[in-house]
């Protein structure tokens, strides 16, 4: 009896566990960019994608979320508004699952465009609230350790007290390990060889295997932010 | 482009406010089953990974009916989370050790003063079991689906809450309330760059409701991702302005106008009616105001059926249906009813004790059935006769607070 329990309940989460992440991916359409520029500075996007709402409700959560300090143009709120009131309407479907293995169409750049949020799209972060990419990724890489830090600081977070170029930070970066391990090399190779940074001689880029390596290790944000004081970055 | 980014993104000194996340990257753009979402121990460290994660920043997750059915006291591996903001270094089922960490009571007192955890945990301290509930729990039976958090019933837990009472703190310094003092406004630490967070509760949560800065939770230091070192908690209400990390308490004459006093946390209201939500068409719009609605404050009646559980088989032809009912606590729950036939017939449960007057109380339905599929109902009164609705829907409101419509159960005997 208690196994046929443990079955109906197992089906139940794994319904649950597939709603929850087909919920999460937003539509291709005109104004996405923007909608995961906007969004994701304050929250995750997966509050965005599982609405389905008229452009009534749409144009009302704007304004709050305006209310809590995101500053739009009127253009720019047009754009966001028809986004979300035309792809995110009520009855609308969740977008078909992307094709998986598909290495060569993964562009670092593109994959980047959504850390823009908080790293800027020249890399200098935001003094005081989000360390820079630009002048910092080669000091990582050369570290011992570097590499793998990085795969995991994507994969599992990173979170607390850190110091770059004498500056202070105190936050938390999310884990993106629901990025395929092709993504994840390739905005790892991205940040490593734009904005005047490149990789340390002998390195080459990152490799989907270094990525997979770093799977299943199940840390902790704050286990990462220790390994980062091993790296002994100055 | 720092300076562009500040033009036109967000005010720069908000945004700095909101370090709370790098945020960015290709978000939770999950594209089903092969890909990870960060799981409930992964991203707060001690939590059960069976907690449903529906939000990696802020950190929100739901319990389930079967961890609830577990255990009598919902422990913090088990206790769901709804946080507002993200304090960094906090997403732990640690202690927040911060024994210097002050809190400012002001406002409509004559001396308004800071005290620390420290000298808190000097002064008599109270316990009191609560059930803590998200005021969205349930939201997902709304139909239309209201917007926010998609919350099924795991939303909630029963705790054992350690602290100071907020009438024992204004004795202890010997502080008066002035008497045009009606509304407590209570503000969460902005530490490391957090969002503010404010809320407010009539003042009488102090009389009614044992308001209490809670400094322990189940006989342990209050974990950090609950709120530690110090959060308040006013028994019979739900979580909203139980506020974590509390560090400002104001007594002041009318309540918070900040966004989660309004529109956020409120159902409509006729002003002056009986009435405990105004019933609007389904997917209509509302527009909240102070007047024209309440805030989610104390927590309406309502019951779950924890055995057997969804879905499940179970062996008749003696089906024990076992649940918990609960209500603000102001008076007793009277009686647990269960129907096996839609509501046809319902036969009283018996209430096997309850743990105090603001924690569940455990009822079981013994019913007698032949193999076949069911549908159990359960439904709760108390003593001033507040029910539940049949069709929760009743309340369908934008923002889908407060579902406590009759919870239905399926299940096949064998």
């Amino acid at each position: 009896m208690k196994q046929r329990y443990l079955i109906g309940v197992a089906i139940l989460a794994g319904v649950a566990l597939y709603s929850a992440l087909g919920s999460n991916a937003l539509p291709e359409g005109p104004g996405r960019d923007l909608v995961l520029q906007k969004c994701q500075s304050c929250h995750e996007i997966g509050f965005v994608t599982r609405e389905r709402q008229s452009r009534e409700r749409w144009d009302a959560i704007i304004t709050e979320m305006q209310g809590y300090g995101m500053r739009l143009s009127a253009e720019e709120r047009a754009v966001i508004l028809n986004y979300l009131a035309t792809y995110l309407a009520p009855g609308a479907q969740a977008p078909a699952p992307a094709p998986q293995a598909q290495p060569a169409s993964v562009s670092g750049a593109q994959v980047y465009n959504n850390c823009i949020g908080c790293h800027q799209a020249n890399g200098t972060g935001i003094p005081g609230a989000f360390p820079p990419l630009a002048g910092h990724v080669p000091s990582i890489l050369a570290a011992r350790g570097g590499r793998e830090w990085l795969v995991q600081m994507m994969l599992y977070g990173l979170q607390g007290p850190i110091s770059v170029k004498g500056v202070s930070y105190n936050g938390i970066m999310p884990a993106y390990a629901h990025l395929s391990d092709a993504e994840i090399a390739a905005v790892l190779n991205h940040i490593s060889t734009q904005w005047g940074n490149s990789f340390p001689s002998g390195q080459g880029p990152f490799t989907e295997a270094e990525v997979r390596a770093q799977r299943g290790k199940n840390l902790t944000a704050q286990q990462v932010l220790a390994a980062r004081q091993q790296l002994g970055l100055r | 482009m720092t300076k562009k980014f500040a033009e036109n993104a967000i005010d720069r000194r908000l945004f700095l406010k909101h370090t709370a996340v790098a945020g960015a990257a290709l978000g939770l753009m999950g594209r089903g089953l092969a890909q990870q979402q960060p799981t409930a121990d992964q991203l707060v460290r001690g939590k059960n990974p069976k907690l449903v994660v529906l939000s990696s920043r802020p950190i929100v997750m739901e319990s389930t009916l079967e961890l609830l059915a577990s255990e009598r006291i919902t422990s913090k591996a088990n206790l769901f989370i709804r946080n507002n903001i993200d304090l960094p270094g906090l997403n732990t089922t640690e202690p927040n050790v911060q024994p210097r960490w002050e809190i400012e009571v002001t406002g409509l007192v004559d001396k308004p003063f800071k005290i620390t955890v420290e000298e808190l945990s000097r002064l008599p301290q109270t316990e009191v079991t609560t059930v803590l509930q998200c005021s969205g729990n349930g939201r997902t039976f709304f139909n239309p689906r209201p917007s926010g958090n998609p919350w099924t019933y795991g939303g909630i837990g029963q705790v054992v809450w350690r602290g100071v009472l907020l009438k024992t703190l204004l004795e202890a310094k010997g502080v008066k309330l002035d008497p045009r003092a009606r509304f407590i406004t209570m503000n969460a630490s902005t530490q490391g760059g957090a969002l503010p967070y404010e809320k407010s509760f009539p003042i009488s949560v102090m009389e009614y409701n044992s308001a209490m800065i809670a400094l322990g939770m189940n006989g342990e230091p209050l974990p950090a991702v609950h709120g530690g070192p110090a959060r308040l908690v006013a028994a019979g209400t739900f979580g909203a302005p139980n506020v974590k990390w509390i560090s400002k308490i104001e007594f002041a004459a009318g309540e918070s106008t900040g966004s989660e006093q309004v529109p956020r946390y409120r159902v409509p209201i006729l002003p002056g009616w009986n009435l405990p939500i105004l019933p609007t068409e389904p997917g209509s719009r509302y527009n909240y105001t102070l007047e024209n609605s309440r805030s989610n404050w104390g927590a309406n009646i309502n019951s779950f059926i924890l055995s057997p559980l969804p879905g499940s088989t179970v062996k008749g032809r003696i089906v024990e249906v076992r649940g918990v009912a609960w209500n603000d606590g102001l008076v007793p729950i009277e009686s647990i009813e269960v129907s096996v036939n839609g509501g046809t017939s319902w036969r009283k449960a018996i209430i096997e004790g309850n743990d105090g007057k603001f924690g569940w109380y455990r009822w079981v339905s013994p019913q007698l059935l032949a193999p076949g599929e069911y549908e159990v109902m359960a439904r709760a009164t108390d003593a001033v006769g507040r029910t539940q609705p049949l069709n929760g829907n009743i309340w369908w409101n934008e923002r889908g607070y407060e579902w406590n419509g009759v919870m239905r159960v399926k299940f096949r005997v064998t």
